[in-house]
């Protein structure tokens, strides 16, 4: 069992590129779980293998078994919530740009009835409480049902500043979402945590679409606000799922924690430093317009410089890299 | 609605609104401007004050070779020229025609862009630094910059930043009229403050040529010219335009900026932009910023206390190695590449290597002292990472400081210390949540004990009273255990089992515990027989691995050699001890 499983999933033409005729050059093999990717310029053949290769592009292409929703769900969903109930934190994060899909496997479409992780996942999770609360579930002489509490948080993170996107502190010029920054800090036992985070109480998935759709607004309206994209912020929705259990025998209550984060619900372009999306312009060769990135410049030139003076040094044990001999992240707020 | 006023209007979407530009469409407001901008062709300018009329006595309008130009006209010469409102028309058609050419290229046309912005250029060429075109000249400079830059032509970029640098010079006692001045002159605003956004352009261009030098991979050019903008930065704080001066921001950049000088060794040149960046930091008006940024510069002055040790103490290293002075390895430099004007205290600290303890010691009480200070505002409960930071910086500084310390019970005093920080530090945080960090302490927990270890039986004090017998076993005991749980940490975390396979940047650092684990059962005075047989098994382990793991050779070659002897030699001790038994 390996604890980091890497999904990667091919969506469907859209009709931009239907109309542009676009070649398909992907392929998988789904046996050995490989991506290929064809190079259209000079027919080289690039291959990359994943935990998962999900074909979900269009079904006669490229006669390959079409990965539906369900199908994610089974090999993804089910086992985080396995974990969960037995009191492991799980993760999932989905990257890709803005038109990828993301929203598609994570939160799905409900016109055509094809949900996607999130709402399986909260869908089970709910089932398998009220099933195991529920008066027909056996019971032991020892237990009484366990008690679960579902809470859930959302926030975003941009710039290592944290807005709580379900703050009951409404802004006051947009009328959703708080606009305040809220601090991370660390607990020395406890770990690291946003301070003062919202966590809500909810009873079912419904309440779980509700305050997604309540947090992505408070995104978008901030984003306008804030004179920043919102594709370059980091969303983060978090379920807290609590199990406690009282055994009369000993009279004594375990409770088991666990967290399941879902990560960047929204478009992950990597906008480059002038502020346009990065697949328009060649990253490498743009300048940042902006003085404000005056020290980004120099703390990047301070990281070439003592890359550079490292790698000529004798190798030292890497893992305990000298503590960076200089402090570039100085800068943290403004990079 | 007058010229002026739909100019500005028109200004404002483009550079403004344009940031608040749907993801969907970002270039919408950027559009819209320039149609604004192309309708106010046909717009009629005002007549022309009597002020704008007089700078127009000195500009003249030719046409050679079929293309309009400004050319400077020389006060007694009588041409035939065109009046001053057929000038001032052109000269509005260029400023917009300029607004028009950044669009384009701003909106991905950098090829219709850059002619455009050329063919401006051209029209102004003769007369680049009269004040009715010394702005829109330098303005035009910085946007082809700009494109030559996106297109990798950095060297063209130089050039043309070098054309940038020529006006400036020559329009230092030009009075430039802001951009939209060109359309009507604002008598309003006193020259200083024209003379300070000309300036403010001018800083932009330094700040490309930064970036386009690390481009180029010139960090020393690149580093000058951080430098410059920052100076230039620090002009306007003491011309008192502080409009675009933000302290807090300066202090920080010039404390990054010592960093790059750091990882030059050049400790005087690191030492002033510190010391320029803590004087800053005095002009912050309370800031929310403020406390941390203030215990983060401590944390660079700290850094710089233990490079300096480090350097020193290798520079002594290969003096004694080569047999020469320590001054033909390298010189310390004293004086710094610049000087920011500010007025400074006296240096807190020396920069030049440091030859003996006395000197390594006031470095290193120096360094302790930021470490307390920053400790007050990185204290454990809220920032876990930043304290233990702190904390291992203290170990490094002891780590350093001993190399000059000679006494032999002085030096354990050191290690002692270091082990009481280190291992206190593991008791206090989690390990689930700070796996990095545990693992990191415990293995230089375990070094130390294997340093002091060897101290102790340097000493040469009677080895076999119980009291020294219990210290060293102590001392055995307590490394074990550190590598050990070192190398639990990396177990899996439902079955406890080991690891098949460590991930290359553990490979050395998990057979070095080991090593050292074979090491310390080596040197225990009592159970031989047990501990040689745990000894050998460590050396058993790392071999198995690396036969098994062939690259991981590589990460361990010289103590490979030792351990395969080991695994020769120790089995025939075993044998000896059994038999004396």
């Amino acid at each position: 069992m390996t604890s980091v499983k890497v999904a990667v999933r091919v969506r469907p033409f859209n009709t931009r590129e239907r109309n542009r005729q676009s070649k398909c050059i992907i392929h998988m093999d789904q046996k050995e779980q490989t991506t290929f990717i064809r190079n259209p310029i000079d027919d080289s053949v690039k291959n990359y293998k994943y935990d998962y290769s999900y074909w979900s592009c269009d079904e006669d292409v490229n006669n390959q078994i079409f990965a539906t929703q369900e199908q994610v769900y089974q090999n993804l969903g089910i086992e985080m919530l396995e974990h969960s109930f037995e009191g492991y934190n799980v993760c999932i994060f989905a990257y890709g740009q803005t038109g990828a899909g993301k929203s598609y496997t994570m939160m799905g479409k409900n016109e055509f009835d094809q949900p996607g992780i999130i709402p399986r996942l909260c869908g089970d999770l709910f089932n398998r409480i009220k099933s195991s609360s529920s008066i027909s579930s056996p019971t032991s002489i020892t237990h009484v049902k366990p008690h679960y509490t579902v809470e859930v948080s959302y926030m975003e993170i941009y710039c290592e500043r944290v807005r709580d996107l379900l703050s009951p502190k409404k802004s006051q010029t947009t009328g959703v979402g708080s606009s305040h920054n809220l601090r991370v800090r660390e607990h020395p036992i406890m770990g690291p945590y946003v301070e003062d985070l919202s966590r809500l109480l909810v009873t079912s998935y419904d309440d779980i679409s509700r305050l997604i759709d309540e947090g992505n607004k408070a995104r978008t309206v901030a984003a306008t606000n804030m004179n920043e994209t919102s594709s370059r912020s980091h969303a983060v929705f978090t379920i807290l799922f609590s199990q406690s259990t009282h055994d009369f025998k000993t009279d004594l209550t375990t409770e088991k924690q666990s967290k399941i984060s879902l990560v960047d619900l929204a478009g992950s372009e990597r906008a480059d430093s002038t502020g346009a999306t990065g697949d328009r312009l060649k990253e490498g060769a743009n300048i940042n317009k902006s003085l404000t990135t005056l020290g980004k410049v120099i703390a990047a030139l301070a990281e070439m410089s003592s890359k550079h003076r490292k790698l000529r040094s004798e190798k030292k044990i890497d893992f305990i890299p000298y503590r960076d001999s200089i402090l570039t992240w100085l800068l943290k707020e403004n990079l | 609605m007058k010229l002026l006023e739909r100019y500005l209007l028109a200004v404002d979407k483009c550079y403004v609104q344009s940031l608040n530009d749907p993801e969907a469409e970002p270039y919408k407001s950027k559009y819209e401007a320039r149609k604004l901008f192309e309708e106010l062709h046909a717009e009629n300018i005002d007549e022309e004050s009597d002020e704008i009329k007089k700078e127009f006595d000195t500009l003249d309008l030719i046409d050679e070779n079929n293309k309009i130009k400004f050319i400077i006209k020389k006060p007694d010469e009588y041409l035939y020229e065109p009046s001053a409102t057929k000038k001032h028309r052109y000269l509005v058609d260029l400023l917009l025609d300029y607004h028009i050419g950044t669009i384009y290229s701003d909106t991905e046309e950098k090829g219709e862009g850059e002619s455009r912005l050329q063919s401006i250029l051209m029209s102004i060429e003769p007369a680049l630094n009269h004040s009715l075109i010394c702005s829109l000249a330098l303005n035009l400079l910085n946007q082809l910059i700009l494109i030559r830059t996106s297109y990798e032509q950095y060297n063209e970029a130089i050039e043309i930043a070098k054309r940038a640098d020529n006006l400036y010079n020559q329009s230092l006692s030009t009075e430039p009229y802001l951009l939209r001045e060109l359309i009507e002159i604002d008598s309003a605003i006193p020259t200083i403050d024209r003379r300070d956004e000309f300036e403010q352009i001018y800083t932009y261009t330094s700040f490309f040529l930064a970036q386009i030098y690390a481009k180029l991979d010139d960090k020393d050019q690149s580093a000058n010219y951080c430098r410059l903008t920052l100076e230039r930065q620090l002009d306007m704080f003491h011309s008192d335009n502080r409009k675009h001066f933000d302290p807090l921001d300066w202090a920080t950049n010039c404390a990054t900026l010592s960093q790059y000088y750091m990882t030059k060794h050049d400790y005087a040149t690191a030492r002033h932009c510190l010391m320029c960046a803590d004087k800053m930091l005095e002009n912050v008006v309370s800031n929310e910023n403020l406390p941390e940024r203030t215990a983060s510069f401590k944390r660079c002055w700290i850094k710089y206390a233990i490079n300096l040790l480090s350097d020193s103490s290798d520079r002594l290293l290969q003096a004694a190695d080569r047999d020469v002075t320590p001054n033909e390895i390298v010189r310390s430099l004293t004086i710094p590449k610049f000087e920011f004007k500010l007025s400074l205290p006296s240096a807190p600290m020396t920069c030049s290597y440091v030859l003996d303890y006395e000197q390594a010691r006031q470095v290193f009480l120096f360094a302790m002292e930021k470490i307390n200070s920053a400790k007050s505002y990185y204290v454990l409960d809220g920032f876990v990472t930043d304290h233990v930071e702190l904390c291992q910086d203290t170990s490094q500084l002891y780590s350093k400081l001993v190399f000059f310390e000679s006494n032999i019970d002085r030096k354990c005093k050191m290690y002692k210390r270091r082990i009481d920080l280190l291992s206190s530090l593991c008791k206090e945080i989690s390990e689930e949540h700070y796996l990095y960090l545990v693992r990191q302490l415990l293995f230089e927990l375990g070094e130390c004990y294997s340093i002091l270890l060897d101290l102790k039986l340097e000493q040469k004090e009677d080895l076999h009273t119980i009291k020294i017998v219990e210290k060293i076993s102590h001392l055995i005991q307590s490394g074990i255990s550190a590598f050990e749980r070192f190398l639990t940490t990396m177990n899996d975390k439902k079955t406890n089992e080991k690891p098949e396979t460590y991930a290359d940047e553990y490979i050395r650092p998990v057979l070095l515990a080991h090593f050292y684990m074979g090491r310390f059962h080596s040197k225990s005075t009592q159970n031989r027989l047990e501990h040689i047989q745990q000894s050998l098994n460590q050396y058993k382990t790392i071999v198995d691995y690396v036969e098994k793991h062939p690259n991981a050779l590589e990460h361990i070659e010289q103590e490979y050699t030792i351990c395969k002897e080991m695994t020769n030699l120790l089995p025939l001790k075993l044998e000896k001890l059994r038999q004396a038994q």
